[in-house]
């Protein structure tokens, strides 16, 4: 039986038909549309879109509410610009006029960490080394008055010379540490209202390091030589919690060929402890911090500073620092992790997303009609992340006012906690933050959806992948937690943080109070990177694999 | 030159089952491509490795001469209708459409147009998770007609049909193939494809077994076969094996003959008086014809069909 | 449930218990869940008591450091209990489960007792295996009897029961998931509220600054109650005792599982 019958010679020939389709561009904006379309025609999933943007507000609101409960906060002095600052240190000076000079060489600085007196504690790496951030150097200051305008230009430890002024301001110097075979000159002139920092190695060739233009600084104002060295906190394990506990540190600078010259009216030398003599440590347990004080926290280390000097050397040492005031409690940064719930939320529809389809088959449709894989997934990545985006912006947004102005209620003052406007850094990093946050956070559980093709189980996955870090951070010590805190997708959380920090400022970094080891870009960074390594992934396997 | 679907080679296999085993066929525009076998066969897999969506080990497959995967809008160059259940539950019929739609740059008025064709007005705005598996099969007729394309490639679509249902699928089919698309329809039943394929191409085990005309395949199995009622029976027996034909007694009054047109097995019998009461050229159908070509190939057959076993004169 | 329970003839609950055992060992998913809830659970604790040092951290509470995996084995012992009752749900088979099984209490009682035998079992294993250990890493770590730390030991009563309660924690969780599973059917909706339960609260309720919202988020919400019973040092800073922890637990397990098994009576399958 002949049944192989290839090509019938009696048949008519045929024309094959053709499409009277117009065949358009071949675009991703039509992948996106398609994927879009998707979206929002289902209605659960846009209704859980809209629970998203709510349970990301008013969690914020609410525990925005929760209240100070009887937290005290420190008497701080206030600076230049109504925000609170720190302003202890031990200061050599004496008046000077509108126009006058200062000059001096830095042939060492030294320091350590003051331990607590009971044996067998805990000891902070590098006790026996100077605080990085210790400060030697000249000073034009206002008044000796705790918080009044200065600018200085000041020796560290491990980050060269620095230009400062008025608490927030920092610019860099020379680099390098100090030591008599590598002095460092510093000089700072006024001439008027104008501050300009120069600094050398020879005492000749000087350079500037920066200029400022000091408005309202009285015709007198106090000039001279300073030493500080902040307090450092380390997060110790106290039985089940972690806690945080101060260190005082002290710094010893020798300073060498002091000149003042120029309009230098009547006056000596003398030496005041700006900022009293324990104003370098902070309460770090009981009252401020909702925290149990224990006898080693609740130790304070009055630090008092010291001068001696011989034949056109000086010697100070002393403790403090010269910085803006970094709250440890940061309520509006604790506020904005409510977002958690709505993280949870998108996390879910990010799941559904993906493995619905995989689940009813349609992922064949969608690469028939699409059998670029790749731009199918990524198509389905920037719907969902624009969507939760959205979605946590509004929300985020909305709370933020709120949010503001209860924890302004509740008492924490403005002076630390200023009510900031949506618009200003700190509101925009918030807000934006979150927003981004939940978007990335989708892509990530995209990718582990479309890998694994399980609602239950990439939900789970995204969870302990997103939020499980933070769990892990608030039981393990410091070092392993910000290790987790740098390195998994959680350390985007970084970006909900309320406090403004400063790269020139070592301040009080313990996850458990909001606070994060990266900056917050950066840590949002490392969550972008998880997110790609993770869609790249998926794209590769969903190449590879038969839909 | 009309081979819309070339398949060359194609092997693959899953662990250590083989499920394509060098298929090879074309699929000609005009006409209504049956692609026929048992369960298991591999006509599933050989649609999803056609559309891209599984890659075969070797062999490849092209529709209108390219791979797959280069086409861009694949829906404007092939319609297929794989499983009428991949569907979201949550969205309705129209929404499905168009987002199939939106993924090609065709027009929410283009989407209306084909649930027009594919007769689903009454229900298209309700949510598909309620559809009957009848209405399904519609909805995915109408997704694979979207880009209006010259080939189809159907899975099963008379699965879940009503006899109404089954109807208007022939009729939309053989029409479809009449304006020169090419069309390609999968089915484990043959019954379902008698009047509407055009050609067939029958597989097992992973393998082309037939790749024919629905004409010759019929002609080849009917055969010269007459059936033949006589009372007469050892006599016709007799004349007509005498005339070189083989003979079967396949009831008490009916023989079957094999090897002699029905003209000369009437002018055999008149001439040696033999009464007989009805003489017919017998026509197998479609069933039988494929039953007889795979019979070798199927895999789950229980067992074999205990046959009448005709007593078999020479 | 419990009334129906007893009213049952044991002949009918024992088959749907045999039942549901073939249904759940013979998914391949489940060996491979269950194989990671153990490797997880001994791998984070593990972990965890790698990174505490003394003298740094003497003040440790080494058995509950031990236990720290069981933070991570709840999510997959949520996720196995999910997956048992939303499984059936998503495919479909409930109806086939319904029709083999109409005493819907049956069946879901069956479902209970097989889940409780498996996490049991699990649980037992990677509490022990997390302890191990602890046992055999602490020391290592400056844990030593010269600093008057004896190696974990479950013939110390804290330890004891801190194991014990973290595996009848495992179950409770896991008993909670199920009757959230039966309440809401749908595994996604399941696993989302299972995990802002076992994670989000906790961290807001570390997180939130009033006292006393943390005492009342310490003693009543179901984890953070729960987990009380790891603690084995400076009890009185709990916000809540070991053992009235876990009954919290048990209540919210109970309360969950008595909506779940009414919806699941009163609705259509």
């Amino acid at each position: 039986m002949n049944t192989t019958v290839r090509d019938t010679a009696g048949e008519p020939k045929i024309t094959p038909y053709q499409s009277s389709q117009p065949v358009a561009n071949d675009g991703f904006l039509q992948l996106l549309r398609s994927e879009w379309t998707k979206f929002h025609t289902i209605r659960g999933w846009v209704i859980a879109m809209v629970a998203a943007a709510v349970l990301v507000g008013l969690p914020i609101v609410a525990l925005g509410n929760t209240g100070k409960d009887n937290n005290s906060i420190p008497n701080q002095p206030i600076g230049p610009n109504g925000l609170a600052v720190t302003d202890s240190f031990y200061f050599q000076h004496r008046p000077i006029g509108a126009d006058a000079t200062i000059t001096a060489r830095v042939t060492a600085l030294t320091g350590h960490t003051l331990l607590p007196p009971n044996k067998g504690g805990f000891i902070p790496p590098g006790a026996s080394q100077p605080q990085p951030w210790a400060k030697a150097g000249v000073i034009v200051k206002a008044s000796t008055r705790a918080g009044s305008a200065y600018a200085a230009i000041l020796v560290t430890p491990d980050h060269g010379v620095r230009f400062q002024y008025d608490f927030t301001h920092d610019v860099a110097g020379l680099s390098g540490p100090v030591s008599s075979a590598a002095p460092r000159w510093i000089r700072l002139t006024r001439a008027g209202d104008l501050i300009t920092g120069y600094d050398s190695v020879n005492g000749r060739t000087w350079s500037t390091v920066g200029t400022v233009r000091l408005t309202g600084l009285p015709a007198t104002s106090q000039a001279g030589l300073l030493v500080a060295s902040p307090t450092e906190l380390y997060s110790v394990q106290q039985f089940a919690n972690n806690d945080g506990q101060p260190f005082a540190t002290v710094a010893s600078a020798k300073f060498d060929r002091v000149a003042l010259t120029g309009a230098v009216p009547g006056g000596t030398w003398r030496d005041t402890q700006v900022g009293g003599a324990s104003g370098s440590v902070e309460p770090l347990c009981g009252a401020d911090t909702g925290r149990p004080c224990n006898a080693q926290a609740k130790q304070r280390h009055d630090v008092p500073g010291s001068a001696s000097g011989s034949g056109g050397t000086v010697t100070l040492s002393g403790a403090g620092d010269i910085a803006p005031y970094i709250a440890i409690v940061d309520p509006i940064g604790l506020s904005y992790k409510g977002s958690l719930i709505g993280l949870i939320v998108v996390i879910a529809l990010a799941a559904l997303f993906i493995t619905s389809e995989y689940r009813r088959g349609m992922i064949r449709t969608t690469f028939t009609a699409s059998p670029r894989r790749g731009r199918v997934l990524v198509a389905k990545a920037i719907v969902i992340g624009s969507a939760s985006f959205v979605a946590g912006l509004l929300g985020a947004a909305i709370a933020f006012p709120i949010a503001e102005h209860k924890v302004a209620e509740n008492g924490w003052p403005t002076s630390i906690y200023p009510i900031r406007a949506i618009t200003s850094g700190a509101g925009l990093q918030l807000v934006i933050g979150t927003a981004a946050l939940l978007a990335v956070g989708t892509v990530i559980t995209l990718a582990i959806g479309a890998l694994l093709r399980r609602s239950a189980g990439t939900i789970a996955i995204g969870v302990l992948v997103l939020i499980f870090p933070l769990v892990l951070a608030t039981v393990l010590p410091q070092g392993p937690a910000d290790l987790l805190l740098r390195l998994t997708p959680a350390a985007g959380f970084g970006l909900q943080q309320g406090n403004v920090h400063y790269s020139q400022v070592s301040s009080a970094c313990l996850p458990y109070n909001g606070c994060y080891p990266l900056a917050p870009w950066t840590g949002f960074a490392v969550m972008c990177a998880w997110a790609l390594a993770g869609l790249v992934v998926a794209i590769l396997v969903a190449r590879r694999r038969d839909a | 030159m009309n081979a819309m679907i070339e398949c060359s080679g194609l092997r693959k296999s899953f662990g250590a089952t083989l499920a394509l085993d060098d298929m090879s066929f074309n699929v000609m525009a005009g006409q209504v491509t049956g692609f026929v076998g048992p369960n298991g066969a591999g006509k599933s897999t050989t649609m999803r490795v056609i559309l891209g969506l599984d890659s075969a080990d070797t062999g490849r497959a092209l529709i209108s001469g390219q791979p797959y995967q280069t086409l861009r809008h694949p829906l404007s160059h092939v319609g297929a209708l794989l499983d009428a259940g991949a569907l979201q539950p949550g969205r309705s019929g129209r929404n499905h459409l168009l987002w199939l739609a939106h993924s090609q740059g065709l027009s929410a008025k283009r989407v209306d147009e084909t649930i027009g064709q594919a007769g689903l007005e009454k229900a298209i705005k309700r949510n598909a998770g309620g559809y009957s598996l009848g209405m399904r099969q519609r909805l995915g007729i109408a997704a694979a007609m979207l880009g209006d394309p010259p080939v189809l490639i159907l899975d099963e679509p008379f699965n879940g049909l009503d006899p109404e249902g089954i109807v208007w699928m022939r009729g939309y089919l053989a029409s479809l193939a009449a304006e020169g698309r090419a069309v390609l329809v999968s089915s484990h039943l043959m019954s379902e494809l008698q009047d509407t394929a055009d050609h067939l191409v029958v597989i097992g085990r992973g393998k082309v077994i037939a790749d024919t005309s629905v004409r010759e395949l019929l002609a080849a199995a009917s055969g010269d076969r007459v059936r033949l009622r006589t009372t007469a029976r050892s006599e016709a027996m007799d004349v007509l094996a005498g005339a070189g034909g083989t003979v079967a007694a396949t009831d008490r009054d009916v023989l079957t003959v094999y090897g002699l047109s029905a003209e000369r097995v009437v002018a055999l019998l008149s001439k040696n008086s033999v009464p007989f009461s009805e003489v017919a050229a017998h026509q197998a159908s479609l069933e039988e014809a494929y039953m007889e070509l795979t019979r070798a190939a199927v895999e789950y057959r229980a067992s074999v069909p205990a046959s009448t076993g005709p007593e078999v004169a020479k | 449930m419990i009334p129906a329970f007893f009213a049952e003839p044991a002949g009918i609950l024992a088959e749907s218990v045999h039942a549901e055992w073939t249904k759940l060992r013979t998914v391949r998913s489940t060996v491979w869940l269950l194989a990671t809830a153990v490797v997880l659970t001994v791998g984070i604790s593990a972990l965890s008591v790698g990174v505490i040092k003394c003298p740094a951290t003497c003040s440790a509470d080494t058995t509950k450091t031990s236990l720290t995996g069981v933070l991570l084995g709840q999510a997959i012992v949520a996720v196995l209990a999910v997956l048992v009752m939303s499984g059936e749900y998503s495919t479909g088979m409930i109806r086939a489960t319904i029709t083999a099984t109409p005493r819907r209490l049956v069946m879901m009682s069956a479902k209970a007792i097989i889940l409780t035998a498996v996490v049991l079992t699990v649980a037992a294993v990677s509490v022990l295996g997390s302890l191990l250990a602890g046992r055999y890493l602490l020391p290592h770590n400056g844990f030593t009897r010269a600093a008057d730390f004896v190696p974990l030991s479950t013939y110390y009563g804290p330890t004891l029961r801190a194991a014990v309660g973290s595996v009848l924690y495992l179950a409770l969780i896991a008993l909670f998931s199920l009757g959230v599973a039966t309440a809401v059917r749908d595994s996604g909706v399941a696993m989302t509220v299972m995990l802002g339960l076992i994670y989000v609260i906790p961290i807001l309720g570390g997180l939130v600054l009033s006292k006393h919202w943390q005492h009342l988020i310490g003693r009543y919400a179901p984890t953070n109650a729960g987990l009380a019973v790891q603690a084995t040092k400076n009890l009185t800073a709990q916000a809540i005792g070991p053992w009235a922890g876990l009954g919290v637990l048990a209540v919210w397990t109970a309360a969950a599982l008595l909506i779940g098994s009414l919806l699941l009576k009163l609705r259509d399958a």
